[in-house]
This record gives C-alpha cells, structure tokens and sequence, in this order.
C-alpha cells in the first residue's frame, strides 16, 4: 500500500518535468492500467477469459465520440453515456455469455466484439468506418488531463479492489477454485458472474472514454480482436493473481515497446521473445517473482 | 526456501528478474529524460555560415509491418534517397539531414504517438509519410498540438484536406500526393472516353473503396447519362480467394470495371479474375474498359508483370514516365542505381517531402512553423512528378498524373504505360468549398474531342 | 435470380470453403489432440507459402515444392513443441494463446528479414478454366476444391488406417488410459504438433499460385480459421469441415444477394451459433 501511494503520489510529478512526451506516454499508461485491472476482475478473480473486452472499451470511446461529435453533447454528458453504454453491453453480454466456460466463453465473447467491429466498419455515416470519428475535444490541456485521468484511473481502481476484496469478491474467487461447492452452497453463481462482468465491463468503459479523449481521436483498431488481446498479455506478463500485477506489466509493456520501436522497425521480432521468455520462465508474472522474493526473503531469514 | 536450495532455474529466473527490472528503470529514466534542448538561434543576417541547427531532423512514419509493410519500404527509398543527395551536396544551409523512421502498425493510435516521440523526444523538425486515411485523420489532428508541419506523401482520403484543413483550419498538415480524386474523378474522365456503359465495382471494403467508388459513380453519371452501375463487391482486405466476388460481378453482365484494389489484394485479384475471364467480358477495341487507380504501383508491376494483361487503363500517384522532363529523368535514373527498382508513386512523393523541407528552409531561413506555412500556401515547388502548386485553402498539391494503358515491353523489367492520358489538374482536384464538382462540361468536350 | 446463377455461386464458394477448410483442419486436428490452442497456426500458413516459394524457385517443379514446404513446416512445428509448447501443456489455456501470439510476431519479423517486405508470387500454375452452368468455373478454383477433398483423404487414412492415427485416437480420446497402455504421450503430441504444422504449411503453400506469399498473410486467414473451427466445434475434424462449408456459402452467397454486409457475416454466423451452441456444431460440451 505504501508502494501505491509512493508511486501515485510521485507520478504527481511528472507533469512538472516539462517532458511533454511523457506527459503523453504517461497518460496512456494510466489508461490501459485501468483496462489492464478491469479486464483482471473477470480473469484473475472470477477465472473467466474474455477474449473480447475491445468491445466495451470501444463501445464507450464510440458513443462518447458519437454523442459529442455528432449531436453536440456536453463532453461531460458523453463521458457519462459512453461509460453507461459499456455497462448496459457488458450486462447483455454477460446474460449471452456466462453460461460458458473457458475457451468457449471467450469464443463468445470474441464473437460479441467483432460483431461490434462489424458494425464500426459498416456504418458509416454514424462511426465513420475505416477512418473513424477525429476531432473528439479534450476539454482539457494535456497538462490537466493527465491528473484528471489520474484521479479517475486512482479512484475506479480503488472501487476495484474493493471490490475484489469485498464478500463478492471472495465468491467470485470462491467459484473459480470451486465452482460445485459454492453452487452447493447456496449462490448463484450466474449472478456473481454477471456482477463481476458489470464492474469489469463499466471499468473498462471508463478507460475507453479516457482514451477517446486522450488521442481525440477513435477508430475500429480498438474494436479489433488484436486489442482484446492486449489486457490478456499485459495480465499474463504482471500475473493474474496479484491486484496490481495488470497495472505493473502494463507499465513494462508500454515503455518496452516505447523503446524497442525506437531503435528497430523489427520490434515485434524483440517482443515477441519477451513474451515467451516471460510464459516460459516467469509463469506467476512480474508480481509472482517479487512475491516470490519476499517469501523467501522472510522464511530464508537472511 | 532456503538459499542453497536455490536451483540453476531460479537463479536465471532472478538474474533475468534483474536485467528486466534494469531494462525497466532504464526505461522510465530514458523516457523521461530531459530532451536536448536545441536553440534555434536568432536570424542574424550577417553571419553568413551560422547553421540553423546542427541536423535537421525529420520523422518519417509508415507502414513497415504486416502485408502491406512494403509501402512503408517504398517510401523510405524515395525519403532516404533524398536525403543522401542533399547530405552529399552540402545539407541544408550546412545543416545535415537525418531522417528517424518508424512504424506506424497500419494503426492510427500508434503512429499519434510515433508523432510525439518523434516530435517531443527525438527533437523532429518535420513528419512525413502515413500510408492509410484511418491514420492520417488522427495523425492531423495532433500536429497543431505539437505544432510541427505534416507532409502527407500517401494517405489518400479527401476528408483531410477538404474536412480537417479547409473546414477545420489545421494549417499544419500538406498533402503532396494526389487524393482519391485520382481514383474516383480522374478515373471517371477515363471511363467516359470509353464505349462501356455498365459498370461494376469490385473494391476493398473500407473508406478508400467507398469513397472511390461514390466519386467515379458521381462524375461519371455527370460526364455520361447513359451508363448504368450494376453491380459492387467488397472484398475484405486479406481475401486469399476472389472468386465469389468476381463471380457474382459477372453475373450482372458488365462492360466495365472500377477496382481500387491495391497491395497484394490486387495481385490476387488480377491473377483470379484473368482466370475466370472477368477481363475477356469488359474488352473493347482498344483494350479493356478495366479501370484500375492504383494499378501503376510499382510493387503490383513487380509482382505481376505480364500477368496484369496489356490494355489495362492504371494510374498511381506518380508514374515515373511522366513528365518527360530533366528532373524525372534525373530522380528515376538516380532511384535505379540506388536501389534497383523503378520509383514508386510513394517514393517520389517522400523525396520531394524532403526536397520541399530544403527548399522550405533555404527560403525562409528559419524553422518557425508560421512562417513554413505561409510560405508553402500557394507555392509551386518543381518536382520529379512535375510542377506542383500547394493550394492554399485545403494544402492539396495541385499537380497531374496520367492514366495509360498497360504495354508489355520487352525492353523493360517491369510494364510500361502507352496512350497517356492527363488531365489539367486543377480541373479535377475539386475546389473549395467542395460541395461542388468543378464545371466538368467544357473540359469533358475538350477530353472528348481527343479521343 | 436464376437457379443456375444460385448453384454456380455454391460451387465457387465450394472452393472458398475448402480454402478455409485447408487453413482449419490443421487447427482442429492439433487442438483435438494437444488441447492446444494454437494462434500461430497462421504463422505457419505464411511459413508454408514461403517455403513452397523457395523451394519451386531452386526446383521448379510446384507439386515437389510444395510438398517440401509443408514439411519444413512440420519440422519448425516439431521444434517449437519440442522446446516451447511442450512446457505448457499442464497450464491454464490462456498461456498458449500468449505463446503462440508470441511466436506469431516472432515468425513475422522472420520472413520479414529472410524474404523482405515485398510480398512475392510464383507464376500461375492452375491456369484455364472449364465451362459450367454456362459460365466458365476457373481451373484453380477446382484444383483448390480437389486439395481440399485430398486433405480431408489424407487425414482420413492417417487417423484411421495407420498405427500412428490408432495411438493418437486412443490419446484423443481418453489420455489417462492410453498412457496406461504404454502409449508415448511425448513422441504422440509432438508428431500430432507436427503433423497440425504440416497442414498449415500445406495450406500457405496450396494457396500460394492462386495469390502471393506476404508477410502478415497469416493474420487475415487465422480469424477464418478460428471462427471455422469454432463453429464446427473445437477439436472436430467433421466440424471443421462442415462448418467451413457453412461460411464458404454463407460468403459466396452473401456476396451475391448482400455485398454490403460482406464483411460482418462470418461474425454474423459466428455469434447465432454460440448462442444456440455454444461447443459448436460437433463439438463437446
């Protein structure tokens, strides 16, 4: 918790380095940390793969681009409704989904958020197509947006964990070790899926806007499935099962890529090494090495 | 668990612990280093030799991964060719060029923020490049933001110049390649010359084939009342087998096809649609009422040669024939030998992107983005595609390509062009404020009375 | 329309459908046996078509080229079971799919320094066309129909006429008990690896006269792929073939009566299946 706050509070001072490019590169940390950690609700605590989160994270960067592009709505309004529109899919598709397991669930997830892609594509006149919606105003001088998105990323992760931490939470976590027992005992486990979907799916809106309004720009690359995968990778490489293991990889994961593409136009050939390195070598993820370390820095007694 | 039971595995997973944790913290310093702050010294008229800057930087964004990672090849012969040329001859002012590429991914989010760090961290002076319209809408609008020039050398889409420049005022952004006027407008003066009058489309499905295919069906159904279009085919891009698509075009019974297809899409199709006779079904006496934008690509002629069959009415951003003048010859000859292949529409459009930054620089002597602006509006700059005149209302440059027939000639490695066809540019690059077509019916007598 | 125009679209379609068949039996066959999920089943169609390129530009003999190709494919997947998948076959489903993404972007950047950027072509090698339904059905469009038929044959007598497809239909279908009887699991998932690898690179090569070989080929054809397989249900060799029936005519017809929609139909197909059945077609809940 010390280490949150120390991080928190000493991004605080980012902004006043002057490095506009940082700024920048910051900002979008912040917001696919936010994704990282709601997509982790559904993985890490409830053990389900959705393999089409793209879909609400699109879902609320189109409506709030649509809303306030298109029919002049208060930015704030846009907000609002894009982060509404990703709750009310993310329930649909949790009714559609739930019943499913594993591959099959993220099969039907997956399928979900293409269909959503399809539609990105194809309706043109609404979501631009191919070339997408331009011109979304911030509202904001990236100086100030970046402690907004801050404050908002800080506060919806704390809603998060405690929510994770809460009784649902450890239901959810209760049905992913054992999912007879808790049915046996009394839950109903759609029910706590489709809760933890909610929080999941409305988070993850809450970064679409975020990024919507960062780039002021949204196009059908981020309804692609390819963007579904980033969560997933980004989890994998932080490890699951530790609050913040999201949020850490998806510090690694930008600034990596951040450097690798700068000194060769062969950057994926780098990354793609570093993801197996990482499934091979490191399977509890960055924050199952450090735990690890803890723990044998206190049993060993050193 | 006790230090000695510490195994061979976990001593490389902690050593590699370490060097990711290095590489990371190495990582975050780097990116937040303070960038090397150059200052551009005052104008100071008298000193003769002071350099603006030590290197003029440009960033130069493209496509260099995935299928169509050879566009962004493509360009960096035309930019990087340039660039030797001018550090070879004395730079810019005694400045010299460097030009730092990167990969957009095909992805409008990755190549904003390749802007930025070409911008706000590798010191950049200048961006050029950006082969897709998806990219290139939200890579304009962030150019005010980190207030450097955009030099457009490939992205097609008429809505950033006629919505994002002349609606919306972003002055920083110049596109110096023809838009998809020359895919739907100029194809449609080419279409009305020939006999066909039910035409079909089969096109990628997205932005660039639908507006292709509005503005042909536009014009044409101006300059000719009498045709029909009966039919339309989107095929995605990647699509491995064109046959539904070629079939259930045939099956309306065309005369003539308009296809802006391009990338290895298109060598798929010409190579399917030969095979299934969709050629052989829009003949005419002349050759093939087959009306292809970007057919005259130098990777399409490459991959293709005699296969695309001879007849063919292509174009492309550039032609490297056309003009007949000192300075092709000069840039074509000086392309061959550097690299070995014949310049393509992208790559003439990314030396002159650099050519113009000299130029841009030597004017002015100075590297403020007001001043570049108002000097490029209504600027004419010679080029290797011949004179082209930056219009100031939308920073389209004004310039003509020519449509031609495709001739299989021994001589050459690769098909050349025969029947050019140009039309005065400034008759089909449309005039603001673009509601409006320009007055084609003069101009479409003038065409007519040629043929 | 005409009835004539409706079948002589199916049949064109016929050939997509084996198309995405070629693509996805591999897919199946390898998931059915190793439970791997393997994302880069597309790498390994590119690898094939470049293989097969290189081989018909030293030999230029297609058929032996291809043939050449697809086992070099088969080998790279051999050695990427050997050292890679092998040490997850106990793990959770989503660490494949991170792997093999990883070596997805690994093959790419490969073919990329090998081959370069440019994508290639070798000259067309089914060239003609025969008349049917009075109008002409191209040669390639049949040759592609007749690979497809030959694939589903060749998987057929593998599985079914050899000792090798004995053992790994004992594996398939009960793991436990196959290794009781002294079944090799190490030597049957790394040839059934092998073997999916194979199919692949068949397919990147069988397609590679009718289109080029590019990098990043695989990522367009491996959605297909996946939503076939899924469809048909996961690890169902029928399934796969069935359901890829289904989209070759859901898309040639498609491209007939709805051109515009196009693009959104296999997702379309994709998403009423699930919700009727989720473990797909033939597929086991």
């Amino acid at each position: 918790m010390m280490l949150v706050s120390l991080v928190v509070l000493s991004s605080l001072l980012i902004p006043l380095t002057g490095n506009k490019y940082a700024l920048y590169l910051s900002t979008k940390i912040w917001i696919l940390v936010l994704y990282a950690i709601a997509f982790n609700v559904l993985f890490g605590y409830s053990g389900l793969l959705s393999f089409g989160h793209a879909l609400f994270f699109s879902g609320s960067a189109y409506t709030l681009a649509i809303l306030v592009t298109r029919l002049n709505f208060p930015l704030a309004l846009g907000f609002v409704c894009g982060i509404v529109i990703s709750a009310l899919f993310s329930i649909a598709v949790g009714v559609l989904s739930l019943r499913h397991r594993e591959i099959h669930f993220a099969m039907v997830t997956l399928a979900f958020s293409m269909l959503f892609w399809g539609i990105v594509m194809k309706w043109r006149d609404v979501t631009g197509g191919e070339d997408g919606i331009t011109g979304v105003p911030r509202g904001l001088p990236l100086f100030w947006f970046y402690y907004f998105s801050l404050a908002v990323v800080v506060l919806s992760s704390y809603f998060i964990y405690r929510f994770v931490k809460s009784d649902l939470g450890l239901i959810l976590e209760g049905i992913r070790e054992n999912e007879t027992r808790v049915q046996f005992s009394g839950h109903s486990i759609l029910k706590y899926r489709l809760y933890a979907m909610l929080v999941s799916g409305t988070f993850t809106g809450v970064s679409g806007a975020l990024w919507a309004l960062l780039d002021r720009t949204v196009t059908p690359t981020i309804s692609h499935w390819t963007f579904s995968a980033v969560p997933v990778i980004v989890t994998l490489i932080g490890g699951p099962q530790n609050f913040l293991g999201p949020a850490v990889s998806t510090l690694i994961y930008v600034i990596v890529q951040d450097i690798i593409t700068k000194y060769t136009l062969y950057w994926q050939f780098i990354f793609g090494v570093a993801i197996l390195a990482v499934v091979l070598f490191f399977r509890g993820g960055v924050m199952g090495i450090v735990e690890n370390y803890i723990d044998s820095l206190m049993k060993g007694g050193r | 668990m006790p230090p000695e039971e510490m195994g061979r595995r976990d001593f490389l997973k902690y050593t590699a612990a370490l060097g990711v944790g290095l590489v990371i913290g190495g990582g975050i310093g780097y990116t937040l280093r303070k960038p090397e702050v150059q200052v551009v010294p005052e104008k100071k008229p008298v000193v003769e030799e002071e350099k603006l800057k030590e290197t003029i930087k440009i960033g130069h964004i493209a496509i260099f991964s995935g299928p169509f990672g050879t566009y962004g090849e493509l360009q960096k012969r035309g930019s990087q060719l340039a660039m030797e040329e001018i550090n070879a001859s004395g730079g810019i002012l005694g400045s010299k060029v460097e030009i730092v590429y990167r990969d957009s991914a095909a992805k409008s989010a990755e190549a904003v923020k390749q802007v930025r760090s070409l911008v706000e961290n590798e010191g950049c002076d200048f961006i050029i490049g950006i082969d897709s319209s998806g990219v290139v809408l939200g890579v304009a609008e962030v150019m005010p933001e980190v207030n450097k020039l955009l030099f457009v050398t490939h992205a097609a889409t008429h809505r950033l110049t006629e919505e994002l420049v002349y609606k919306k005022g972003i002055k920083e952004v110049f596109r110096l390649a023809v838009p998809v006027y020359q895919d739907g407008i100029m194809a449609a003066f080419i279409a009305a010359q020939l006999p066909a009058t039910k035409w079909a489309a089969v096109h990628p499905d997205y932005e660039y084939g639908y507006a292709s295919w509005e503005l042909f069906q536009k014009t044409l159904s101006k300059l000719r009342p009498d045709v029909e279009f009966v039919a339309e085919a989107w095929a995605k891009i990647g699509t491995t087998d064109f046959s539904p698509y070629i079939s259930s075009i045939m099956e309306k019974k065309p005369e003539g096809i308009h296809t802006v297809e391009w990338g290895v899409d298109l060598f798929t199709f010409v190579r399917q649609a030969k095979q299934m006779g969709l050629f052989d079904a829009v003949k005419y006496e002349g050759g093939y009422a087959w009306i292809n934008p970007m057919g005259y690509s130098i990777d399409a002629m490459e991959a293709l040669k005699n296969e695309y069959p001879e007849g063919c009415w292509v174009s492309g951003r550039y032609v490297w024939m056309y003009p007949d003048t000192a300075l092709n010859r000069k840039f074509v000859k000086a392309h061959l030998d550097r690299w070995g292949h014949y310049p393509a529409y992208s790559g003439e459009t990314s030396y002159t992107a650099v050519y113009l930054i000299k130029r841009l620089i030597e004017l002015t002597h100075s590297l403020d983005v007001d001043t570049h602006i108002k000097t490029l509006e209504n600027m004419v700059i010679y080029s290797p595609a011949g004179a082209r005149l930056i219009r100031k209302e939308d920073h389209q440059a004004i310039y003509e390509v020519p449509y031609g027939q495709i001739k299989h000639d021994p001589n050459y490695p690769i098909p050349v062009l025969e029947n050019l066809k140009a039309v005065p540019a400034q008759e089909y690059y449309r005039h603001p404020p673009f509601e409006e077509m320009p007055p084609f019916t003069e101009l479409y007598k003038k065409v007519m009375s040629k043929a | 329309m005409e009835l004539q125009a409706i079948a002589f679209q199916l049949i064109i379609g016929l050939a997509t459908a084996m198309l995405y068949w070629i693509v996805s039996s591999g897919l199946t066959f390898t998931f059915g046996v190793t439970r791997i999920l393997n994302f880069a089943h597309g790498a390994f169609y590119m690898l094939g078509a470049y293989f097969t390129l290189t081989f018909f530009e030293v030999l230029h003999n297609y058929v032996v080229a291809l043939f050449l190709g697809a086992l070099c494919v088969g080998l790279v997947g051999a050695l990427c079971e050997r050292t890679l998948i092998s040490q997850i076959y106990h793990l959770p489903i989503h660490f494949q799919l991170v792997l093999t993404f990883g070596l997805i972007l690994i093959f790419e950047d490969l073919v990329r320094m090998v081959w370069g950027s440019v994508p290639k072509m070798i000259s067309a090698q089914f060239v003609g066309s025969i008349p049917l339904f009075g109008k002409t059905l191209p040669m390639f469009s049949l040759y592609i129909i007749l690979a497809g038929i030959a694939i589903a044959l060749l998987m057929y007598l593998m599985l079914s006429k050899t000792y090798w497809g004995l053992q790994i239909r004992a594996i398939t279908s009960n793991p436990e008990m196959a290794m009781c009887c002294g079944l090799n699991p190490t030597f049957l998932y790394a040839t059934a690896f092998m073997f999916g690898a194979f199919l692949a690179g068949l397919g990147g090569g069988l397609t590679l006269p009718i289109s080029s070989a590019a990098p990043g080929m695989g990522e367009n054809i491996i959605i297909y792929a996946f939503i076939v397989t899924v469809i048909g249900g996961l690890g169902s060799i029928k399934g796969a073939f069935i359901s890829a029936l289904i989209i070759g005519a859901v898309e040639s017809l498609g491209a007939l009566f709805v051109p515009w929609l196009a693009i959104a139909l296999p997702y379309i197909a994709l998403s009423a299946v699930l919700l009727l059945k989720p473990e797909g077609i033939f597929g086991e809940a």
